[in-house]
């Protein structure tokens, strides 16, 4: 599921994270300790993945789940602040880059960079360096999932003078920093990009706080820490280098065994973990939860807009009220998850508060909508029937997310207004195939992503994940100006008008703002996560001393 | 001149061989008759035929027995534990984990039987013809079955739920079909144990037709041997499905089947372990019953333990 959020985005920005009632904010003196704290080094720490990714090279490959450990490989150019106020405050800080400018067209961002950086492998960072990285991704042969996309409308990039580069733009692309503040984009070591080709993943080399020292797929991933690191961004809590001596990465893909490998001592820190199980180690003292809210799109069902009967509007309507999105989001994914009422995550920037009015649970209004739509229940069987055919759908589900649960529920409250729904379970390449080919009345999406821009990868006209095949002139005009927008709050507006457009089409039955359960022991202290929701922020993470 | 050829019988012993040999039918077809007794004198056999009705019987009675309807869902009733009123506690959606184990039942039960019989008839028409023609054609249906046989049954599923979809019907279809070698395989070797015995052979002598020979003559022979492995096939149906379910490949959701509802209590089984719990009773139960008789049917039938 990770690997679906990960594919295909084109987007990012804000967020404000909220790391809510746990541990780290209250247990640890947290909270910028200038310099380095000395009883606070040492220690190996365990961090669970959930997913095997194919391949970890953030330039090439997409999985979510390559940025939980290489977030702490690379730095990046700029960084996503985690608690900007969406459309008023600086949303991106600092990273390699000391500075930029973006010309008043929109087309040149000129970065000023950091001096005195280097690589793990002792080689220089400079601006060289950063044409270097943007060109591999650029370069066909790469083959970058995800990279690529985030740059945009790339055109070139000029190095200006040892630590002056220019990346030029086609068009105005005001996704750009958020894509170059995402690890995909981090910055590599030139000298081993060039002596690794196409092994590189296998030896990795960045500039981050910790160094790559080895990487068995499906087994283990192992960093330690860069002593030499002083170049942190400001959005970590101490300067310096990392508290702790070594991480290990180790992969839990069975959901059902994650909270056990926790208890267990297995590992320290644990991600994706079941609502029930994470409910129990909240009760648990010795466990500490962190749910994470995840930007990007919420968890829900795509309605196909182009097939009978969904070609109707009133019919799409008549779903949404036909859900009862609360019990289904209370019973299946517990108190923890937030209801979602639109595209967007409530946490996303530029989502839409708006939309939270639209299409609270009201069976009788769908009753009446689909009795304006012709569909009546002429034989008395209980299901709507117009021409002698009844009101039947076909759902394609995938396993991930708890699809096929909610679809269920779904099964259940459709009944009740006389909608027969049937569902079908494919996995992920099949149901991409039937997306292709437009078998489908509803299909499930969730992709994240912090920059609203996501809404133009799958709610355009004619592009590949438009999975509720809509073509709406004044939804694609609404999406094309808001990405070439400069000023966040005039984004910030578009994007609401985009909301609203798809809300009032009904191309989605939205069912829940998905958050990332982690938890970890309660002897790790200084946990956070960046403002992509995914990755953790370990730099400032270290054990609490045993007295 | 005196010398005579060793390999030749006395002359006067055949018609007395003969005549014994012309009369087979009633030596050895209904070969599992006489042995009835020692069936009924198995404790084990009692054992797994008790269970095995039980489970029949409970799972033909569910539209009586169920109470509330399996897919009927109440969220507000989720995950409840055992009670007078959900006597198998309710599951994650609040549905009766009862109700939807007896109407699975009837699915499961019902492929199972339905894939050993798409595995019996086809693999032991197979098996009789190979067998019984040999030469040329058993060379060339043997490697065909060989072939197959030398991927474990599941994975032979498997593929061939993938070229048909997910599915009960296409899962029932798969194990069925994946069946097919052995039946055909075993029931060659029956054949050939008894197409060269004399009264196989009079049989021809006094002018049968094939199709007479070995439908009357050489597959009465065999069927215990079919009986004893249809038994076990039917055990082995039985797991498949549920596996092929339980890995989303049979059953698709919300319809209650044995494989598919052992997989919704996976991730429950530290919170609510009785949505599994039953569901891979009933199926180790059945399993259980199946493979019970069925070992009781071979020492029945098995003329070397018949004593």
């Amino acid at each position: 599921m990770k690997k679906m959020w990960g594919l295909f985005v084109l987007s990012l920005v804000c967020v404000q994270i909220i790391v809510t009632g746990c541990a780290p904010a209250a247990r640890s003196p947290s909270a910028s300790t200038p310099g380095t704290d000395t009883t606070r080094h040492g220690g190996k720490l365990v961090y669970g993945l959930t997913l095997a990714p194919s391949g970890i090279d953030p330039h090439v490959n997409a999985s979510s789940e390559l940025g939980i450990p290489l977030t702490s490989v690379y730095d990046n150019l700029v960084y996503r602040a985690l608690d900007a106020e969406t459309d008023t405050d600086q949303q991106f800080v600092p990273g390699l880059a000391q500075s930029w400018e973006v010309s008043d067209d929109g087309l040149a961002y000129t970065f000023r960079l950091r001096h005195g950086v280097t690589f793990h492998d002792g080689t220089t960072f400079n601006a060289n360096a950063v044409r270097i990285n943007i060109e591999r991704v650029m370069n066909p042969d790469t083959r970058s999932q995800k990279a690529v996309f985030l740059l945009g409308p790339f055109e070139s990039v000029e190095v200006l003078d040892e630590y002056t580069v220019t990346i030029h733009l086609s068009a105005p692309y005001a996704p750009l920093l958020d894509g170059l503040a995402q690890v995909y984009l981090g910055m590599a070591s030139p000298a081993a990009l060039t002596e690794w080709g196409m092994d590189y993943q296998f030896h990795q080399v960045g500039t981050g706080p910790f160094k790559f020292v080895d990487y068995v797929p499906n087994d283990h991933l192992t960093l330690v820490r860069n002593e030499r690191y002083q170049w942190g961004p400001v959005l970590y809590d101490h300067a310096g280098p990392a508290y702790l001596d070594e991480i290990e990465f180790r992969f839990f893909t069975d959901p059902a065994g994650r909270a056990l490998a926790l208890e267990a001592g297995d590992t320290d820190v644990m991600g994706e973990l079941p609502p029930l199980d994470a409910a129990q180690l909240e009760r648990d003292v010795d466990f500490v939860v962190l749910p994470v809210p995840v930007p990007g799109q919420s968890l829900g069902l795509m309605l196909n807009s182009q097939r009978p009967p969904l070609d109707d509007s009133r019919v799409r309507q008549a779903l949404l009220l036909a859900t009862d999105r609360p019990a289904i989001v209370k019973a299946i994914f517990g108190e923890q998850s937030p209801v979602a009422y639109g595209p967007l995550t409530a946490i996303t920037f530029g989502y839409d508060p708006s939309s939270a009015n639209s299409y609270a649970y009201e069976p009788s209004r769908a009753r009446a909508l689909l009795d304006e739509a012709g569909w009546t229940d002429s034989d008395g069987d209980g299901i709507r029937d117009r021409d002698g055919q009844p009101l039947t759908l076909d759902a394609v589900l995938m396993t991930w997310g708890s699809v096929p649960e909610v679809a269920q529920l779904l099964q259940s409250q459709w009944a009740e207004v006389g909608v027969t729904l049937q569902a079908q379970t494919l996995t992920y390449p099949a149901a991409l195939e039937a997306a292709r080919q437009g078998k489908y009345h509803l299909i499930p999406q969730n992709y994240s992503g912090s920059d609203p821009d996501l809404l133009w990868s799958y709610y355009h006209s004619g592009v590949p994940f438009n999975w509720s095949q809509v073509s709406d002139s004044h939804l694609d005009e609404v999406l094309d100006r808001a990405r070439s927008l400069p000023q966040p709050d005039q984004r910030s507006r578009a994007y609401a008008d985009a909301q609203q457009r798809i809300m009032e089409l009904a191309l989605l039955v939205p069912i829940r703002d998905p958050v990332n359960l982690n938890a970890a022991s309660g002897r790790v202290q200084g946990l956070r996560f960046d403002a992509h929701g995914w990755f953790p922020l370990l730099h400032d993470v270290y054990f609490e001393q045993v007295e | 001149m005196t010398q005579s050829f060793p390999n030749h019988p006395p002359a006067q012993q055949l018609p007395g061989a003969a005549t014994e040999l012309l009369a087979p039918a009633r030596l050895q077809p209904p070969s599992w008759m006489p042995q009835h007794r020692a069936l009924r004198q198995n404790p084990a056999a009692w054992v797994g035929a008790s269970i095995l009705v039980l489970v029949v019987a409970l799972s033909l009675a569910a539209p009586w027995l169920a109470g509330v309807d399996p897919l009927a869902t109440a969220p507000a009733a989720q995950l409840m534990p055992p009670s007078l009123s959900h006597p198998a506690g309710t599951d994650l959606l609040g549905r009766d984990v009862w109700s939807r184990l007896l109407w699975g039942g009837r699915l499961s039960l019902g492929a199972g039987l339905f894939a050993t019989t798409l595995a019996v008839l086809p693999g032991t028409l197979l098996g009789l013809v190979a067998g019984y023609a040999g030469g040329r054609l058993d060379m060339i249906l043997m490697r065909v079955v060989d072939v197959l046989l030398a991927f474990p049954s599941l994975l032979l599923a498997l593929t061939i739920v993938a070229l048909l979809g997910p599915g009960l019907v296409s899962a029932t279809l798969a194990v069925g079909l994946a069946g097919i070698p052995r039946f055909a395989r075993v029931v060659r070797g029956g054949v050939l144990a008894v197409r060269s015995e004399p009264f196989v052979e009079a049989a021809r002598v006094v002018g049968c037709r094939p199709q007479r020979i070995v439908l009357r003559h050489v597959a009465p022979n065999v069927l215990s041997a079919i009986i004893v492995l249809g038994s076990l096939e039917l055990g082995y149906a039985l797991l498949s499905i549920g596996a092929l379910s339980f890995l989303g490949l049979g059953t698709q959701p919300p319809t209650p089947e044995w494989g598919i509802m052992l997989a919704e209590g996976r991730l429950l089984l530290r919170h609510a372990p009785w949505v599994s719990a039953f569901p891979g009773l009933a199926i180790t139960l059945s399993v259980l019953a199946v493979n019970l008789l069925g070992d009781a049917l071979r020492d029945a039938l098995d003329v070397r333990t018949a004593g």
